[in-house]
């Protein structure tokens, strides 16, 4: 009944407020794009049909890639000078690398009109050197932790505020035989898995506002903030407070089921791959809920981003396509229309004047309660702190990733782990 | 011209036009790509900045200081000499089993032994990917059934790499099983009825007619084992994704991580050529081994 409402107030709002949505482009403009996209449901199934009420004779094909796939097609369309689709969604992690290979559209004119709308750290990962932006952001990833409120309750803990709370808490769970959360020791599940251990330890480098790259954009993977990071996980695996499980494997969703999982630290998407993974009449279904990252010093930085995606058009693309495509563009990014549509979906929009839109902030999902996410996510996003991610920024991920490996088995300290990946960042 | 020559060139020309197919789509999708990428080999690659030219660079780089690819060089060598002596014997087991006049249902096991080389890749990765689990893997679950600890199949440097070696095995034996059936029975049963006469007995007849008689089939073999396990690609990407660590990248996983992860792709066509050579050695000495046997019996 409240879809239906939901719903129902939608379609009215469309009607009424489609011309504040048409943007520069004729309401009738016929025309057909392509896009390339890994979240395929969101794009086709929830934000197309809206947009086409909008601009209903321009007709959008999307097809369904896997997140590794849409990256690696749009490389070898770019390399090769043609090939690519109209628009796509790129990954916020890769724009850095597409912006250095030439092949995006120069979007600076279009985000000058929308001037504060945006964070401040997004803009800047859609950046080259020169402020020139080539993506408009799409959805946001602002990090917190995912937490099952039944076992809070059951064994009466309180939501840790900093991280050293946050390990007294996974020693009293362990007492218990459950996992704060899993870090696995093969540290494999970077492509594969939720971003996995390399994406934890990035994303607590960027709450202490670290990088992984000096001032000069040389690599830096052995400073104060990656090293602290790391001794952090490192705990949470030699204590075995932290399950030796990959996240996203069989065994990760057996642990929740049987819930032997008490969190999971990830960014605002996160909800999606809980409702895909965790049906209704599951243990876990409903329980879940979303705190903000805890601090590394007592009143310190809660925030951090794991990945997040991007809106991009690419220099391929025909004038009149482009167009076409800038207007879906717009009707997803900056408008209330396409933002609550998105919102709905599980994705939290980087569009700041829809953070305070009553729709999107009082949106909620049986999977978390009554709680408001939105709300929270809100908090969190305009601290994210800038994240520096040159074109070799894949690569020091790679190498980051290898190590880990070593610490977690207890081959290497983190000190001389660290110093090696640094060594070999630097060749 | 007479009219018998320019017949005869009409029908070269025909002939010519016959395979000129094949031809056109070899220059097209065979040579010019590996021209391109020895070109691109030399230079340090962008698509939105002109190419830098580097001469032997990237060669020099890969082979003086990148410890990832000697890593990857390594890791396919332990592939290879673990999998390609243990794929060929027991396909030749195997084949000597079923040519066996006393095996019954001889083509239900042919097809059972040849279902793993017809199944996609992809399909077997995620079933072994699921099977090599550490805690649910229905593996670990047998060998725990039986008292003994579990084993890191895909999440530990010592066995990531043999796991890969029991995926490729188990896919490509029934492949080699195939080859070496066809190499038994084209040997003229004569011969073992002449051995039998003289006496031999059957692991006499085994090692001194049938293994020599087999020699060219188990080099074939051998090649494309060779040339299969030292470009592995897809086992490793879906098994383990090189790691954990470096552990089981191979070197045509890290020239696709090189080239279309790091967008290097100088580099990644340089790892390329070397990968070739590298293949090129064992190939070479197989085809000089055989072309002496091959003497050797003309000799005799």
């Amino acid at each position: 009944m409240r879809t239906r409402l939901f719903l129902l107030a939608l379609a009215a709002l469309l009607l009424v407020s489609g011309l504040s949505t048409a943007g520069a482009l004729d309401r009738n403009t016929k025309g057909e794009l392509t896009n390339w996209t890994w979240t395929y449901v969101c794009v086709d199934k929830w934000l197309v049909p809206a947009f086409n009420k909008v601009y209903p004779n321009i007709k959008i094909t999307t097809t369904p890639m896997a997140f590794d796939e849409t990256h690696d097609k749009i490389f070898a369309a770019i390399a090769a000078g043609s090939g690519a689709p109209d628009f796509a969604t790129i990954v916020s992690d890769y724009v850095q690398k597409f912006i250095d290979q030439g092949g995006l559209v120069d979007m600076t004119a279009y985000i000058n009109q929308h001037k504060g709308q945006f964070p401040k750290y997004k803009l800047e990962m859609n950046s080259d050197n020169n402020g020139h932006v080539f993506g408009v952001p799409f959805n946001s990833a602002p990090v917190g932790m995912w937490y099952r409120k039944d076992i809070f309750d059951k064994f009466n803990l309180k939501l840790p505020t900093t991280w050293d709370e946050y390990l007294q808490v996974a020693r009293e769970l362990k007492k218990n035989g459950v996992y704060i959360d899993s870090i696995s020791v093969a540290a494999q599940g970077m492509d594969r898995s939720q971003h996995g251990e390399v994406g934890l330890h990035a994303l607590l480098t960027q709450q202490q506002s670290g990088s992984y790259f000096d001032a000069q954009g040389n690599p830096s993977l052995n400073n104060k903030e990656s090293k602290r990071a790391m001794n952090l996980m490192n705990t949470l695996v030699q204590e075995g407070l932290a399950a030796n499980v990959e996240q996203g494997a069989p065994a990760f969703y057996q642990l929740m089921n049987d819930s032997k999982l008490a969190t999971v630290v990830s960014a605002a998407w996160y909800i999606n791959v809980l409702i895909a993974n965790l049906p209704e009449g599951t243990p876990s279904f409903g329980n879940w809920r979303f705190a903000m990252l805890p601090a590394f010093d007592k009143g310190g930085a809660r925030s951090s981003n794991l990945g997040g995606a991007e809106l991009c058009i690419f220099k391929q693309t025909p004038k009149d396509k482009a167009d076409m495509a800038m207007a879906f563009i717009d009707f997803c990014c900056t408008t209330l229309e396409g933002c609550r549509v998105h919102a709905q979906y599980g994705e939290f929009p980087s569009w700041i004047p829809s953070w305070t839109d009553k729709t999107v902030v009082n949106m909620t999902w049986p999977m978390t309660g009554d709680q408001h996410l939105n709300a929270v996510f809100a908090q969190i996003e305009p601290k994210v702190p800038a994240w520096k991610q040159p074109p070799r920024y894949t690569e020091i991920l790679k190498i980051l990733q290898a190590k880990m490996n070593d610490i977690f088995t207890g081959d290497k300290s983190v000190d001389q782990a660290l110093d090696e990946a640094q060594k070999e960042a630097q060749h | 011209m007479t009219g018998k020559r320019f017949m005869e060139r009409g029908h070269s020309r025909q002939a010519y036009l016959f395979i000129s197919p094949f031809f056109i789509l070899f220059a097209v999708f065979g040579i010019y790509p590996i021209i391109y990428s020895l070109v691109l080999s030399l230079y340090n690659w962008n698509a939105g900045r002109p190419w830098v030219y580097l001469g032997l660079g990237n060669y020099v780089d890969l082979l003086f200081n990148d410890p990832v690819f000697w890593t990857s060089v390594w890791n396919v060598v332990y592939i290879f000499l673990i999998n390609v002596p243990a794929m060929i014997i027991l396909s030749v087991i195997i084949a000597i089993v079923l040519v066996s006049p006393y095996q019954k249902l001889k083509d239900f096991f042919r097809v059972t032994y040849l279902l793993p080389y017809v199944t996609s890749v992809l399909s077997i990765a995620i079933v072994f990917y699921v099977l090599f689990d550490d805690s649910s893997g229905l593996v670990n679950l047998l060998i725990k059934e039986v008292g003994l600890k579990p084993i890191h199949w895909l999440t530990s440097k010592t066995y990531s790499k043999i796991s890969i070696d029991i995926l490729v095995t188990w896919k490509w034996t029934g492949y080699n099983m195939i080859i070496a059936l066809a190499g038994l029975q084209s040997i003229s049963t004569d011969i073992y009825d002449a051995s039998r006469i003289d006496g031999a007995g059957a692991v006499r007849t085994f090692f001194r007619i049938t293994l020599p008689l087999l020699k060219p089939v188990i080099g074939f073999q051998f090649i494309m084992a060779t040339i299969g396990t030292l470009t592995m690609f897809t086992e490793p990407y879906f098994l383990t994704d090189g790691g954990p660590g470096y552990s089981s990248l191979t070197l045509v996983l890290y020239l696709y991580r090189v080239g279309f992860k790091f967008f290097k792709l100088g580099y990644g066509a340089a790892i390329a050529f070397l990968t070739f050579i590298l293949v090129l050695i064992p190939s070479i000495f197989q085809v000089r081994i055989w072309a002496e046997s091959d003497k050797t019996y003309s000799a005799n």
